[in-house]
């Protein structure tokens, strides 16, 4: 054999000769992606593992997403991390560690943000009639318009049980637009309300007992499990996690809940995710619709939380700043922040954040709601 | 299948009644909840200022 042969036939055998244009696009959007992480810091904690996911993935020959071919072979290194997000397992695994880093007090201290966590799940209903225009099942449209709650785990946790053959479009949206928030809500935000109601200042909320913050996990749970058994899972670990971070008794679990156990799951979380975005499958026409569906639901979902702020304005004659209704939305704690810019930007005396921070983790319970009764309706 | 317009939207209504309702609920809850420890806590402290006031009496 010549030094030619040799030469080609090693070319034969490499990824070179298996890459497909849609592998060579799917490899330029990961470094995008890996850019945007590092480069512009958006998300960097999820994006970054998930773009190299999607890097490994569309690299040819590698088979990590690959089946065993029987039970006595091996599959690929990333079949196996994925059963963990296709049996649900990480995103409730990521909701207790979120529990345990969320403080509920302002929602106990001002219970009415409740309903601005409700109302900013509006571009959930809106996405899922348009989605539904469009031709998509109604198990698509579910786990396409679940972006509008802004919450990825739980975008995550309904597309693995509803339609997992969009998981990789949908994650990458949801993250991108939650990364995107500073962008996507001000002007809405500024449209909908006058610079009189961005000026409104909030009293300071009282402080909550101790009673109060431990009492409260239990009863969400029971409540929320009641009503919808098919949210345990994540209503259940949220609440988990912020018992162990409010009963004060197990420091250590907390502890380990929001820092060690989270950073391991989000890890293994955002690199399956990015591998499910393997270039044939990623590269449709459908995979627009549904990145311009997220965005639609994301604007209604900042719309339907600053509407019912206006309304709640209204009605206390003025005491609520309708801003910390944009919070709703359940990106934590990036809307609140957006919430306190604005506020401040209006009037540089105004500090919104705490006040805004009830209906950004009310958000959570209702996305995860939402999630829960869209699996009622359309799980299996 | 996809659904029809009127299906669509009678399930995106019902999502959000659903919604509302379980954070209603909830509000209400949390609300009585408070209510039940600010007057178990106002019994409490009431409690001890008459028992404060009580031993300054007696001594």
């Amino acid at each position: 054999m010549s030094f030619v042969d040799s030469l080609l036939k090693l070319l034969e055998t490499s990824g070179f000769a298996a890459l497909t244009w849609q592998a060579g696009v799917m490899i330029v959007v990961s470094c995008v992606l890996i850019y945007l992480a590092i480069g512009r810091k958006f998300e960097p904690l999820l994006l970054l593992p998930i773009a190299f996911g999607m890097l490994l993935s569309n690299l040819p020959l590698t088979d990590l997403m690959k089946a065993p071919p029987d039970e006595s072979s091996a599959g690929g290194l990333l079949y196996y991390l994925y059963l963990g997000v296709k049996k649900g397992i990480y995103p409730s695994l990521i909701f207790m560690g979120v529990g345990a880093m969320t403080d509920f007090g302002p929602l106990i201290a001002n219970p009415s943000s409740l309903l601005l966590g409700a109302s900013a799940q509006f571009g959930i209903a809106v996405a899922f009639v348009i989605a539904s225009m469009l031709g998509f099942t109604p198990k698509e449209s579910a786990s396409i318009s679940i972006i509008g709650g802004a919450d990825g785990p739980t975008a995550i946790y309904l597309t693995t049980l509803l339609a997992p053959h969009l998981l990789a479009p949908i994650a990458i949206a949801a993250y991108s637009y939650m990364a995107l928030i500073p962008l996507i809500q001000p002007p809405i935000m500024r449209m909908l309300t006058t610079k009189k109601e961005r000026e409104i200042k909030m009293e300071q909320l009282r402080s909550v007992s101790k009673i109060e913050r431990v009492c409260f996990p239990v009863v969400v749970t029971i409540l929320c499990t009641l009503f919808l058994p098919t949210v345990a899972p994540l209503i259940g670990m949220l609440m988990l996690g912020n018992l162990f971070r409010e009963s004060g008794v197990v420091d250590r679990l907390s502890d380990t809940a929001q820092n060690n156990l989270m950073n391991i799951v989000v890890i293994f979380l955002g690199v399956t995710v990015g591998a499910t975005a393997e270039g044939t499958k990623f590269l449709q026409p459908q995979t627009l619709g549904i990145i311009g569906l997220g965005l639609l639901a994301f604007m209604f979902s900042t719309v339907g939380g600053t509407m019912f702020g206006k309304l709640m304005c209204v009605i206390t004659g003025g005491r609520i700043n309708p801003l910390i209704g944009s919070a709703g939305v359940s990106a934590v704690p990036m809307a609140a922040r957006v919430s306190q810019i604005e506020g401040m930007r209006a009037n540089p005396g105004n500090y919104l954040l705490m006040h805004a921070m009830g209906p950004n983790v009310a958000g959570v319970i209702g996305s995860a709601v939402a999630a829960g009764i869209l699996n009622a309706l359309f799980g299996a | 299948m996809p659904m029809g317009f009127s299906e669509s939207v009678m399930t995106a209504v019902f999502i959000m009644l659903v919604v509302f309702t379980v954070l209603v609920v909830l509000w209400g809850l949390i609300r009585a909840f408070t209510g039940i420890v600010a007057s178990v806590s106002g019994l409490g402290g009431r409690a001890a200022e008459g028992k404060s006031a009580r031993s300054r009496r007696d001594s």
